[in-house]
């Protein structure tokens, strides 16, 4: 945890004494509200600057997966900030490599929703997808589809010979097709062929969800609304998704296509927001980024205290082993740290 | 997800060694399809590396004096496990064994075989979220393995650390230490650069290379190669090669040998299956050195060095297989 050590703190506290006493009326109950986060005894008066906190998520149990907390200040209120987290595209932020975001899906699309798979841009990571759309090989998927999107590719691939034609349009009905099986509640059946076996997406995500008991409990009730528990089952799901995504980024160098959901609801006085993008078609199987927004009022404004959690399961991360793993961990902590740097920037 | 988390998957941490295995509610809705944690967990990662090469005659001088040709057949093998004790933390326990078996001319007062069998002792540990260090110890025999005795016992250590600036550049430092050296303190810095979405400059030694990535199993690369080694000779040694006490010369007997040796070339890495690569290189050996020198602490001036010019290298070729479980 990056907390300063005690010298410099006391140092801060003589030499900003007025700026720490007007920061100082902050929520008492902090770190209990914090409680259940890799983050204890935090000085909310180092983070007013700016700063980030990160915490490498623990060894996990589940080979894929890996995990990393953040914590930082949002000058803006808890409301704001979860509209933001809803509206904001990182595709407008270079740096991080989205080359197409497009909220405000229907829960039902149709293909033509997804008409921007056709403009975007000339780069060799988008031509990964166009390439592997076009040489794919049911027998030999090089990307991450089930049986049965793989027979669509095959089937489209017969009618359209222009490879960009193509990826558009089989594309467009796939990630329509996930979109559909997921908040509906049928994704729980949904496999996906990949190199040395079968992937089952729920299983992932309750992997993830279970690899951090004490963030799970936390948000039980939350996940308890959405399609995750309704794919175990046991009821329909209850909460409608504030957005309904699907987006084009870039992972290693090679593009990479998912669809995601978000889930907000009241917890106390802050609020939890659930972002899950359901199944990527290659490099990730699954990601998972939850916050929850606490109001704290800092130099006299209602700012917003952001806890973060990225839980990813990519088939890679299997093969990560002692100190490549560690190193894994702290590059996450970069990618998330520049991640929070561009949507904060995004209240500037 | 709104931000993209990709690049993680370059290496390219953890600290939940225990997990409960109740629910905040006391009940699970989700019902979970895979197993429940285990009580306690200590990951144990495993490497190793199994690699051979031979090169081609250099012609090797004393100064001015010719030797003769000389060519080497190398052999090295290494197995690591590494127990990961807590978040940051890694142990590192092995073995490895390496063997330099030469082709000498008659007379040639230079060792047939200088071979090296060794534990690994030492440790990853993590210093915030951007600096990995490496600590090692290696105790073991390092000797032409003739008569083998306490005199053969070494122990260098290596100390080495990462710094991760970004995920596509990390400045590399550090830091040999073998008392029986004539270079007994050797610091080596060094760099990863991936300035491209394919290229990478890993100037990192002992195995500096420019790198291209085809696809994702295979990589071709230009680089160089540095096998080094501190070796103790036999107590005789000196006697048996013209280089004993009552001799003219400086004798040998009972001496260290520094052996360096570095190959530049082309190669390939082949990533055959996710936890497995098979590397191949070939191409030229410009330098060889033999320095022989009394077995004492620092550097000693009137060590004897054979060695070949660059235009009287030889070539090489070489193959490996390295995995990590």
């Amino acid at each position: 945890m990056k907390l300063l050590p005690l010298p410099h703190s006391f140092a801060l506290l003589l030499g900003f004494g007025i700026f720490v006493i007007a920061a100082s009326p902050l929520r008492a109950d902090l770190n209990s509200d914090l409680a259940f986060t890799a983050f204890t005894n935090v000085d909310i008066n180092a983070m007013a600057g700016g700063a980030i906190l990160q915490q490498r998520g623990g060894l996990l149990n589940f080979p894929r997966g890996i995990t990393s907390q953040s914590l930082y200040i949002i000058d803006a209120a808890p409301a704001d900030v979860a509209s933001k987290l809803v509206h904001w595209s990182p595709s407008s932020h270079p740096e991080l490599k989205v080359w197409l975001h497009k909220s405000g899906l229907p829960p039902q699309p149709t293909a033509a929703d997804f008409a921007e798979l056709g403009s975007l841009p000339n780069n060799p990571s988008v031509q990964f997808q166009i390439d592997s759309t076009a040489k794919f090989d049911p027998a030999n998927p090089s990307l991450q589809v089930s049986k049965e999107e793989a027979q669509l590719i095959a089937a489209t691939a017969a009618q359209e010979k222009d490879p960009k034609a193509l990826f558009v349009k089989a594309w467009s009905q796939i990630l329509a097709g996930r979109i559909e099986s997921f908040l509906s509640g049928r994704a729980g059946s949904d496999y996906y062929v990949v190199s040395g076996g079968n992937i089952q997406p729920i299983s992932e995500i309750k992997s993830l969800l279970h690899s951090d008991i004490k963030v799970y409990g936390a948000y039980q009730r939350l996940f308890n609304q959405t399609p995750v528990k309704a794919l175990a089952g046991t009821s329909a799901t209850k909460l409608a998704p504030v957005d309904v995504y699907y987006e084009c980024f870039d992972v290693e160098g090679s593009g990479a296509l998912g669809t995601g959901a978000v889930f907000q609801a009241p917890s106390g006085p802050s609020i939890q927001s659930a972002d899950i993008e359901y199944f990527v078609n290659s490099g990730i199987f699954i990601e998972i980024e939850l916050e929850q927004l606490w109001p704290i009022t800092v130099n006299g404004k209602a700012e917003t205290l952001v806890w973060r959690d990225d839980l990813v399961s990519a088939p890679n991360i299997a093969y990560l082993h002692g100190t490549e793993r560690l190193a894994s961990g702290m590059i996450m902590l970069q990618d998330t740290k520049q991640g929070i740097e561009a949507f904060r920037s995004e209240f500037k | 997800m709104k931000s993209n988390l990709s690049c993680t998957l370059l290496a390219a941490a953890f600290s939940s060694l225990t997990a409960l295995s109740v629910w905040a509610d006391g009940k699970d809705e989700l019902a979970p399809t895979v197993a429940p944690p285990q009580e306690s967990n200590i990951p144990i990662s495993q490497e190793f590396t199994l690699e051979g090469s031979t090169t081609g005659t250099s012609m090797t001088k004393q100064g001015s004096a010719h030797i003769g040709g000389v060519s080497n057949t190398n052999s090295h093998f290494d197995y690591v496990m590494s127990p990961q004790i807590q978040d940051g933390l890694l142990l590192r326990f092995g073995v490895d064994g390496e063997r330099n078996s030469f082709g000498l001319p008659a007379a040639a007062p230079l060792p047939n075989t200088l071979q090296s069998v060794n534990a690994i002792i030492g440790a990853d540990m993590a210093f915030g979220d951007k600096i990995i260090m490496r600590a090692e110890l290696h105790p073991g025999i390092y000797s032409d393995f003739v008569d083998v005795t306490g005199s053969d016992f070494d122990m260098p250590a290596q100390i080495g650390g990462t710094y991760l600036w970004s995920k596509d550049f990390q400045i590399i430092f550090g830091v040999q230490i073998d008392l029986k050296s004539n270079y007994p303190l050797i610091g080596l810095p060094g760099f990863r650069w991936q300035f491209a979405d394919k290229w990478v400059l890993s100037a990192i030694p002992p195995k500096p290379q420019l790198q291209y990535e085809f696809s994702n199993s295979l990589t071709f690369y230009m680089g160089a190669d540095i096998l080094d080694g501190t070796y103790h000779l036999n107590d005789t040694f000196g006697t048996n090669h013209g280089h004993g006490p009552s001799m003219n010369e400086r004798q040998f007997n009972n001496n260290i040998c520094d052996f360096t040796e570095v190959r530049v070339g082309p190669g390939l890495t082949w990533k055959f299956t996710p936890n497995l690569s098979l590397d191949i290189s070939g191409g030229y050996m410009p330098y060889r050195e033999f320095d022989i020198h009394q077995d004492k602490f620092g550097y000693d001036t009137h060590s004897t060095s054979f060695r070949n010019s660059i235009g009287d290298g030889a070539p090489y070729a070489e193959a490996g297989i390295s995995g990590s479980f």
